[in-house]
């Protein structure tokens, strides 16, 4: 415990965590940003011959960038307790539940959660919503990388206990259930906002969802602009500038 | 209408910079069309028509995410190529009619953004293994120091390949509409349509079960709201 | 049961599995199958902890996938394995697989490079041979949005 990285440390610990992905290669993945980020400490720990240790961590590498801060927290304290034998063991059997549990919820939950909010506000303030979007995001992403060092470097004896708790998953449900209510706010302001009747966007929507089932973006958006480009021929118009509301 | 070499070169160095908060340094959402695209909007002085540009590059790029290894399509390029394209075709900066085609004409560059990605990630490859070399030779500060260059890199290649994506595509914006002056009105619609693209294709995947209650109810909030105002 | 997805994946339950394919295939449960995990109940156990509630989840050995997939459960299935060896195991055992997604098979196992997550050694590439016999497609693609790779082409060349 003599050992416990100070403020100090732990602030370098954040700053050099922000770089994890910085040479991502597809034979390693993050593998070097890992070694990048854990080699002072390893060099602290280890004065008079820091090879070993430090070769024991460039190693293959992968998981959810933000999440990867209670791995590191682990690990250093493995290292700092000369338990380096285990490091290997958390390692592998961490990466792929905080990679998953990660990239649900800052990927696939807070992203477009803290976007809708954005946009949502952007109609009053472009300014503001842009602000807001940068502050939900990262309120969620500097504090997990903050707080989780702190929860992997002070639970190391047992690292599996963090994923046991599943208070990731239960924050994307809760996230989720936010998400929904404001998709459908943003819908509705688009169609008032923009001029275009309810019942025509609505039948459009429901059709476009359909395609859209199985998430083939690309050739649906071909579409939709072939024939938005036709109805503009024909003489069709919407209101510009509808945004923002001034 | 014609393209401005310092608003092109502008949008280069500041996609360079915003293009490593997507990967390889700090993931704090700057990289973002909402966010990128205001912000080049107001340096080059249309910050409306900027924050216009991300707000529909936003919501058309919600659905597509970075997940494990994969790299998804990425709106950071179009983004800015868009705004860039905008300042080429209204050299006024206050017009709406040529936001869409500059959105049109700026979707092709999501596809060298992936091929950049995909490039860098490989020219990656054989850093692990050097840095390995340096450590058995007790150069750790060199070591750490290739982890560095690699994100110099990524820096350098975005920038060069935005400014070449902002100036072709939106010379060719150029050369389009003046042609076929024409194009712009019959483009208004398309202004709506990555909207529309974006929105359904995130409630397809978010909404489901009992959340359509709450999707619904949203929706009656959104529409009674902008009424009473 | 109906399988919606066969997948062989060397990081099993992980962010382009729960991300990507459930919710594009629609799948309710998944399905591990591995001799080793099913023997080990902690590692069970906590591979449970990854996968969403709302979805069913269980582990077993290759030999148990045929029962189980022949059963009367309507469940639409999303089957994930480790190694293409334990495919053709299951296969072998008498379980019926149309198509196989490889997804990430990584570069540490060495060998030949058929997609960016996708490493084949000999051992796969004569395990792959052997499915093709069989009839069963073969698929290299990480998420469902991402570029597909056919692997028939290994049928013909000499590795």
């Amino acid at each position: 415990m003599e050992k416990r990285p100070g403020l100090a440390e732990r602030i370098r610990f954040l700053l050099r965590s922000l770089s994890l992905q910085g040479s991502w290669c597809f034979q390693h993945m993050q593998g070097l940003g890992f070694f990048y980020i854990l080699s002072p400490w390893l060099a602290k720990l280890h004065p008079e011959n820091p090879k070993d240790s430090l070769r024991r961590h460039t190693a293959f590498f992968n998981t959810n960038p933000y999440m990867a801060s209670y791995l590191i927290g682990v690990v250093s304290r493995l290292e700092a307790d000369g338990r380096s034998e285990e490091t290997q063991g958390a390692k592998s059997a961490l990466m792929g539940p905080l990679g998953a549990n990660g990239d649900g919820l800052f990927w696939a939950t807070l992203c477009p959660l803290s976007a809708v909010l954005g946009i949502c506000m952007a109609f009053f303030s472009p300014l503001a919503g842009i602000l807001l979007m940068l502050a939900t995001f990262n309120a969620f992403g500097i504090l997990t990388r903050w707080k989780l060092f702190e929860r992997g470097y002070d639970g190391a004896d047992k690292p599996l206990e963090y994923i046991v708790e599943r208070k990731d998953r239960v924050l994307i449900n809760k996230l989720s259930s936010v998400l929904t209510p404001l998709l459908g706010f943003l819908l509705g302001s688009v169609g008032m906002k923009t001029g275009i009747p309810g019942t025509v966007m609505a039948v459009f929507l429901v059709a476009l969802g359909l395609t859209l089932r199985k998430q083939r973006t690309w050739p649906v958006l071909w579409t939709v602009i072939t024939v938005s480009v036709l109805l503009g021929v024909l003489g069709l118009r919407m209101e510009m500038p509808w945004f923002p509301l001034k | 209408m014609a393209v401005s070499p310092l608003a092109v070169v502008v949008t280069g160095f500041l996609g360079g910079l915003l293009s490593l908060d997507r990967t390889a340094f700090g993931q704090f959402l700057l990289s973002r069309p909402l966010v990128s695209a205001s912000l080049t909007g107001a340096i080059l002085g249309c910050p409306y028509q900027g924050a216009f540009v991300g707000v529909s590059l936003e919501l058309l790029f919600l659905s597509s995410l970075p997940v494990g290894s994969f790299i998804p399509h990425h709106p950071l390029y179009p983004s800015l190529v868009a705004v860039a394209a905008f300042v080429a075709l209204d050299p006024s900066r206050n017009g709406w009619e040529m936001v869409p085609p500059a959105i049109l004409f700026a979707l092709p560059s999501v596809w060298a953004d992936r091929l950049v990605e995909d490039i860098w990630r490989r020219s990656n490859d054989g850093l692990l293994q050097r840095a390995e070399a340096l450590i058995r030779l007790e150069k750790i500060r060199l070591a750490r120091a290739l982890h560095l260059t690699a994100i110099l890199r990524a820096f350098v290649l975005n920038t060069a390949a935005i400014l070449l994506c902002a100036a072709t595509l939106s010379g060719l914006a150029v050369l389009v509409l003046r042609s076929i002056p024409s194009l712009a009105g019959a483009l208004a619609l398309v202004g709506m349509a990555p909207l529309l693209v974006g929105l359904a294709g995130l409630s397809a995947a978010k909404v489901k079960g009992r959340g359509w209650l709450g999707f619904a109810g949203g929706l009656a909030v959104g529409l009674l709201f902008w009424s009473v105002i | 049961m109906p399988v919606v997805l066969a997948r062989v994946d060397d990081r099993l339950v992980h962010g382009q599995v729960v991300e990507g394919w459930v919710p594009f295939v629609h799948a309710d449960s998944i399905y591990v199958v591995n001799g080793r995990i099913c023997e080990d109940e902690s590692r069970c156990r906590f591979m449970r902890m990854v996968v969403p509630e709302h979805l069913s989840f269980r582990v077993l050995a290759p030999a148990d996938l045929k029962g189980v997939l022949d059963g009367d459960d309507q469940r639409k299935v999303l089957l994930l394995f480790d190694s293409l060896t334990d495919v053709l195991a299951a296969v072998q055992a008498g379980a019926r697989l149309m198509t196989i997604n490889v997804g990430n098979l990584h570069h540490v196992r060495g060998g030949v490079e058929v997609s960016p997550s996708v490493f084949l050694n000999r051992k796969d590439i004569g395990v792959i041979r052997e499915l093709f016999m069989k009839g069963i497609r073969i698929e290299a693609r990480d998420v469902p949005q991402g570029r597909y790779y056919d692997l028939y082409h290994l049928m013909e060349e000499d590795i």
